[in-house]
This record gives C-alpha cells, structure tokens and sequence, in this order.
C-alpha cells in the first residue's frame, strides 16, 4: 500500500509509531507514570526528537506519478546545488528510502543546449541523477531523465517501471529537439537498465542504442572517446567502496528494527519487570558492521549462510570472554543465540543492498532459514528470562 | 533458474554484451552459461535475446520483496526502496 508520495505507508507509519511511542515512554519516565520506564526517559527523549526531525523531513519528500505529466517540452538546464548535496545524504541516511524524485525530462550541463553533445538516460531517482551529475562535474552532456516514480535505474528496470515505452515516452516529449534532420537518436543506457530495456526495440524505433557504463565514475573515460562504443564487457563489482556505500543505509536499516525489538521488551518489562538487555542494540550495530566488511571472505555462496560463519566466530569470542571471566556464563547463552539469529536476519536481509543476489536462491534460502531465525530469536528471548528467573 | 535452447541460439552475443555478471559467453557460436553462479536472474538476456533461446525464471532477490510477494502476497512493487 502506497501513499500519495514516494514514501510507502509501512514507513510512513514506522516513523510516527517510533516517534510517538519515545514520547510516550520520555513522558511516562519522567512524571513517574511507569516505574520501569525512568532510566530510559532521557534516551528515548533524544530518539523521539530524532524520529519526529525524521518525520518532519518525511514531509519535504517528493509527490509521484501524474504530477510529472507536466506539458514543459523545452530542455532545461541542470546542475547540483547545496539543496541537491542535502537531499542525497537524506537519503543515504534514509536507508536508501523513496523521498526525493527529478521531474522527468531533458536536462543539458553545458551553458546551452548542444544537440551535439552525448545523449545519456537515466531514472527520475533523486540520488541516481545526483551521483550522475557528480560524476560528470566539467562534462558538457544531455540528460534524458525517464519517469520511473522515484526508484533507481537497476530497480527499476528489474520493475518494469524503466522499459522502452518509458524512454519512448520522453523521447516523443522531445523529439524536435533530439532529432537531427531524421538521423537516428543516439542515446546512452545505462548498462544496469537492460533487464528492462529492449534494445532491438529501440533500434526498431529509430533510436541508437548504446550500453554504457555500470558505474557512473567511468562515464568521464567511456566519454572522452571519439566514439561512444558498447560497454558489454562491463562487469558490476561489489568491491569495498560499493559495500562501504551501503553499510550506514544497512545499519539505520537494521537499528531501527532493533528499536522497535528493544520498544517491545520494553514493554515487557513494565509489564512483567524482565530487565531488557541493554546490550542488543550494540551487539546488532557490530553485526550490521561486520557483515558488509567481512562479505566477500566469509566462506559460503548463501548469505545466511555466511551470516551463520559470522555468529560462529562473534559467538567464540562471547565463549572466550565466559572462560576469560568477563561476561557470567548466564548471560552469554541467550547472548549467543541472539547473535545467530541477528546474523541471520542480517545476512537475509542484507540480500537486498548487495546487487549480487538471485532471485531463486534468496528464495530457497528464506525457505530454509527464515522459520530459523524467527525460532532463534523466541529461544534466545526464552532463555533470557530463565536466565533471569533463576537469577 | 536461467535456461539456454542450443538449438534456437544464433550465437550472435547480445546476452553477453547485456549481462552484468558475465555469466554467458560465447562457445562455439553459442551461449553458453560459464559462471551460473554469478546469475542473479536479472532476465536483461532473455529481454535481448533476439530468437527468445534464453529463458529466466526472472525476479528480485531481496528478503523484503519475497517476504511480501510470495508470504504476504501482497504487491511488492509498493516496496519503500528508492
């Protein structure tokens, strides 16, 4: 379920439960209300103002679909400004979220319009077009930005929301000034586009075609060849830059869920007087960091699999420190389970930011090991409060 | 799965040149699937492929989506990601 915007109902919601419930717990803290909840009054005072600045930024958030069908047919002049470096680390920091979209259509960087400069495509996606556009700092290109309601090239493509008749419907937008007395329109795709691009049917419509680059860094190289030749030997490399770029997104991603975790046993403790275990959300935040970092080297295809070689050395450093007495024996048991079933959740999750992941084999593995985690996670829970019964 | 019909494959090399893995290439003039584990089911080589010999069982391999599409089955093209 969608709402007006680009930004989904399920975060729309997320934010304002989070914000609201902090504010619930700071107020119900600080005048004494619910006995349990006092230490955590001025912590949750902070996430609440964060969420609601969150929330509030939510709002900026671009519109989708119709209000692009603008009947502007001119090309316009694009380069970044203060506002576009902001709106980019929004959404970095949003977890690669919905939230700010360019209005569909022809774009130069130059000082004027030059038919004669290179023509490349690209998605409507805020960040995409702005990752484009620094890239090409001092490049004088052409721009078409094809409506694809706010998502990213690849995603898109994947979709159907990046195909031939979304380029063909800028293309006519456009014609009379990308037409060159009816010679056929070159245009450069990016590579990642064409799981949803039909080059023979572009050809077939009097467009040139032309691959380019997987990564926008190599347009400035691709560009300064007196020919524009097909990039089909390009290869999408998820080396440590690319993983880099997604672990902040990764761990917001995977904070905020451990938030919402930590709210619930919250609630259990007011309720049943279970103290929570403080050390969930900074158990998760290392995971969530030594996932990416560790990815290629852990041993495995899957990645729950990895995942599982992940708990298994944290969980022999947690074993170490019960011998080396610096955590009681009590407490690394449930600790040791939360962390197989964090790193599982991790590592099926985060099939989703690494662009290396199949479709039929993220399925299998959440076959197999997601009725795993959900069963890790109630063990881990079950053997806390043992844990503390017997205490 | 990705899945290739020797006998329909003109050995022309558009699946090569579209495929981000370099998972296919050409082998005595025809495609030929040397890295299936790099395959992650994209279908920009059955899109392309000019005598349709390529098929893909084609999806998104993100938790998310089949939590959504094949669990919930809900519409996963709603999903939050930009």
């Amino acid at each position: 379920m969608a709402t007006n915007g680009l930004i989904s109902m399920e975060t729309n919601m997320k934010l304002l439960f989070i914000t609201f419930f902090s504010l619930f717990i700071t107020i119900a803290g600080k005048w004494h209300l619910v006995g349990a909840f006092e230490p955590y009054s001025p912590i949750f005072l902070t996430v609440g103002l964060l969420f609601t600045g969150l929330w509030l930024i939510s709002k900026t958030y671009d519109r989708s679909g119709s209000q692009w069908t603008g009947s502007i047919t001119l090309p316009s002049s694009i380069r970044l400004t203060a506002v576009d470096w902001l709106k980019a680390f929004v959404c970095w920091f949003n977890a690669f979220q919905r939230t700010y979209a360019v209005p569909p259509g022809l774009y130069y960087t130059g000082s004027i319009y030059d038919p004669a400069t290179p023509l490349l495509v690209t998605s409507n996606y805020h960040l995409t077009v702005f990752l484009l556009l620094r890239a090409l700092r001092g490049i004088s290109v052409r721009l078409l930005v094809v409506d694809t309601d706010g998502i990213n090239v690849w995603c898109a493509a994947g979709k159907g929301a990046f195909d031939n008749t979304a380029v063909q419907r800028q293309v006519d937008r456009f014609r009379t000034h990308l037409s060159r007395q009816g010679a056929k329109i070159e245009m450069v795709l990016p590579k990642l586009s064409l799981s949803g691009i039909d080059l023979h049917g572009l050809r077939q419509s009097g467009i040139r075609p032309v691959i380019g680059p997987i990564q926008a860094k190599d347009l400035p190289v691709f560009l300064s060849r007196p020919e524009l030749a097909d990039q089909g030997e390009d290869r999408y490399r998820f080396d440590l830059t690319a993983r880099l770029f997604t672990w902040l997104p990764g761990l917001v991603q995977y904070l905020t869920f451990g938030l919402l975790l930590f709210m619930g046993l919250l609630m259990a403790e007011a309720v049943w007087g279970i103290r929570v275990p403080m050390g969930i959300l900074p158990l998760l935040a290392v995971l969530a960091t030594l996932y990416p970092l560790l990815f290629p080297s852990l041993p495995g295809h899957g990645f729950a699999v990895k995942g599982l070689w992940m708990a298994g050395g944290v969980g022999i450093i947690l074993v170490a420190s019960v011998f080396f007495h610096i955590m009681p024996a009590g407490d690394a048991a449930p600790a040791i389970v939360l962390t197989f079933a964090l790193s599982l959740f991790i590592g099926l999750s985060y099939t989703g930011n690494s662009a290396v992941s199949c479709y039929s084999q993220v399925r299998g593995e959440t076959a197999r090991f997601l009725p795993i985690t959900v069963f890790l996670f109630m063990a881990s829970f079950v053997s806390y409060i043992v844990k503390e019964a017997f205490k | 799965m990705i899945h290739i019909d020797p006998a329909s494959c003109s050995g022309c090399g558009s699946c090569t040149q579209v495929c981000p893995h370099g998972v296919l290439s050409i082998v005595r003039r025809k495609a030929f699937i040397g890295a299936k584990d790099r395959c992650i089911e994209c279908g920009a080589c059955q899109l392309n492929c000019p005598t349709e010999a390529i098929s893909v069982q084609k999806g998104t391999g993100c938790l998310f989506i089949i939590i959504k599409e094949d669990i919930l089955k809900l519409n996963a093209n709603d999903c939050s990601c930009g």
